[in-house]
C-alpha cells in the first residue's frame, strides 16, 4: 500500500486551493510567486511546481513564462442532460452565444448520415458548419446535415450570427428537436481546426457526434462537433 | 485488433485512389475511434471502446452490469481523514469531520480503464470504511444505511495527467483524458459521496441523452 501513499496525497494542492479561497482570488488574479507560496504553504518548490502542474494540467490555473501563474476563467459547462440547441441553452444561462458559418451547401448523404438520418445513401442533404462562440469566446467547430426533402429552401434562411437552427426548424418548418443523443469521445485539433479556434494543432477538445430527435423519434439532424477541452466541460444530472 | 494497416501508399494504389483520399478516410477512422495511428510507426487497429452512459447511476457498476461484464476494482488504498478545507468546502461540514477515502483501479480483462477517488463523509454512512470493496460496491452499502442516491451531478472535462495517475493508466506524463467528476445526492439532498474518475480516453468513450422534457421538470 505504500506504493501508493502519493496518489491520495495532495497536501499541497489542498494548501493551495484554500489559500486561493480564503484570499477571494478570481480569474484573471495572479498567485503569488513560487518562492512566496512555498513560505505560505511551508513546502519545497519541487512539491509546489507538481501541485501547480496538476492545476495547470486541469485549466485552474494557467502560466505565462516569465510573467506569472494566473486563475483560469471557469469552463462553459453545456448541460447535457437537458441540452436541446446550442442558442438557446447558452442564451438560458445567461451567455451570449453567436455563430459564424465557415460552409453551408447541398450535398449528398454519405454512409453515415444516410444512416443516422434514415435516408437512402446520396439523398440530397445540407452541410452547414458553424464556428460557436461563447461569450466571444471561440469553443467550437460544429457540423450539422439535415436532409433536403425535410427542410427545402433551408440554404435561403440567414443562420449566422445569433440565429438559432432549431428555432429555424420549428418556426419554418414545424419540426422539434425534442431530444439529443451525443457521443462523446476525445481529439486532438488538426492543423485546419486549431487555425479556426485560434490554438495550437495537438490541442485537446472533446468530439462529439450527436443526432437530434422530435417528438415522434424521427432523427432530422446529424451533428458533429469539436469543443476545445481548455474551456470546455460536459454536466449531466443523472436521476433515480 | 492491434493489427497494422498496409502504409498509405499501399492503400492508395490497392484501391485505385489518391494519397489524400487515403488520409482523410483514416483521419475519419482516427477520430471514431477505430484506428490509431503512431507517429513513425503506422495505424493499427483499435480494441473496441467501452460506452458509459452518464444516465445510468454508478455508471462504473452499470458498465460491469452489461455485456461487458468483466470489470472489476483493485483497491489502491482506502482511510479516514480530517475533512480539512478540501473536504468541508465540497460537502460543507467541519473541517474536523472524518471522511473516507479510497483510490480504486478499474480494470477489464488486465487493462486499466480507469482510477477513482472516492470521499464519503462518515457523517452520513458512519460504517463506510468497515466493508470489504472486493465483495460491495458502495452503493450497496448505501442502501445498508437505507440511503438512496437521488441525484448524480457530473462533470466531464478532458485534463492533462501527470505520474501516478498516468502510468497506472498506461499513458505517458502530459497526456490528456477525461476527468469525470461527480456528486451523489441522497434524498433530501444531502451530498453523500464525491468522486473523480480519471477515465483512459482510448478504452472509453460516454454517452448522453438530452431532452427538453427534462430541463422543464427540474424548473
Amino acid at each position: 500500500m505504500s506504493k501508493y501513499t502519493n496518489l491520495i496525497n495532495e497536501d499541497i494542492r489542498e494548501k493551495l486551493e484554500e489559500y486561493i479561497f480564503k484570499n477571494n482570488l478570481s480569474t484573471g488574479d495572479a498567485i503569488p510567486s513560487e518562492l512566496q507560496l512555498c513560505k505560505i504553504l511551508n513546502c519545497n518548490r519541487f512539491e509546489l511546481r507538481k501541485a501547480i502542474a496538476k492545476m495547470v494540467g486541469e485549466d485552474i490555473l494557467f502560466t505565462v513564462h516569465g510573467v506569472g501563474t494566473f486563475l483560469a476563467p471557469p469552463k462553459f459547462e453545456e448541460n447535457s442532460s437537458s441540452y436541446v440547441g446550442f442558442t438557446s441553452f447558452w442564451q438560458s444561462k445567461g451567455h451570449r452565444s453567436s455563430s459564424k458559418i465557415l460552409k453551408f451547401v447541398k450535398t449528398e448523404a454519405n454512409l453515415k448520415t444516410a444512416n443516422m438520418l434514415g435516408i437512402p445513401l446520396g439523398s440530397a442533404v445540407y452541410e452547414l458548419k458553424r464556428l460557436r462562440l461563447i461569450d466571444d469566446v471561440l469553443v467550437s467547430i460544429e457540423t450539422s446535415f439535415l436532409e433536403e426533402s425535410s427542410c427545402p429552401g433551408l440554404l435561403t434562411c440567414n443562420l449566422d450570427g445569433t440565429t438559432s437552427l432549431y428555432q429555424v426548424l420549428k418556426e419554418k418548418y414545424e419540426m422539434t428537436v425534442v431530444n439529443q443523443q451525443q457521443t462523446i469521445r476525445t481529439a486532438k485539433l488538426r492543423q485546419e481546426e486549431a487555425d479556426l479556434l485560434c490554438l495550437k494543432e495537438g490541442a485537446p477538445a472533446f468530439y462529439i457526434t450527436a443526432v437530434g430527435l422530435t417528438e415522434n423519434g424521427t432523427c432530422i439532424e446529424r451533428s458533429i462537433s469539436i469543443s476545445r477541452a481548455d474551456r470546455f466541460a460536459i454536466r449531466y444530472q443523472a436521476k433515480q | 485488433m492491434g493489427d497494422s494497416l498496409p502504409s498509405e501508399r499501399t492503400i492508395a494504389t490497392h484501391y485505385g485512389v489518391s494519397h489524400f483520399t487515403v488520409r482523410k478516410a483514416l483521419d475519419v477512422l482516427e477520430r471514431d475511434g477505430i484506428v490509431i495511428r503512431m507517429q513513425g510507426k503506422g495505424t493499427y487497429v483499435k480494441s473496441p471502446q467501452l460506452t458509459v452512459d452518464l444516465q445510468s447511476m454508478g455508471s462504473f457498476s452499470s458498465i460491469a452490469r452489461g455485456r461487458n461484464s468483466s470489470v472489476n476494482s483493485r483497491i489502491l488504498y482506502s482511510g479516514i481523514r480530517k475533512a480539512k478545507f478540501k473536504y468541508s468546502h465540497i460537502f460543507g461540514i467541519s473541517e474536523d469531520s472524518d471522511v473516507y477515502e479510497s483510490i480504486k483501479l478499474k480494470i477489464s480483462n488486465d487493462v486499466a480503464l480507469a482510477v477513482e477517488y472516492t470521499a464519503v463523509p462518515l457523517k452520513y454512512i458512519p460504517d463506510v470504511a468497515e466493508y470489504d470493496y472486493s465483495v460491495y460496491s458502495l452503493y450497496d452499502v448505501y442502501s445498508k444505511n437505507n440511503i438512496d442516491v437521488a441525484l448524480e451531478d457530473q462533470r466531464l472535462e478532458i485534463v492533462t495527467i501527470y505520474n501516478p495517475i498516468a502510468s497506472l493508466l498506461d499513458k505517458e506524463e502530459g497526456d490528456t483524458i477525461f476527468l469525470l467528476t461527480s456528486w451523489a445526492y441522497d434524498r433530501v439532498g444531502n451530498l453523500i459521496e464525491y468522486t473523480r474518475l480519471y477515465d483512459n480516453d482510448d478504452r472509453l468513450i460516454f454517452r448522453a441523452h438530452g431532452s427538453d422534457a427534462l430541463e422543464r421538470s427540474e424548473l
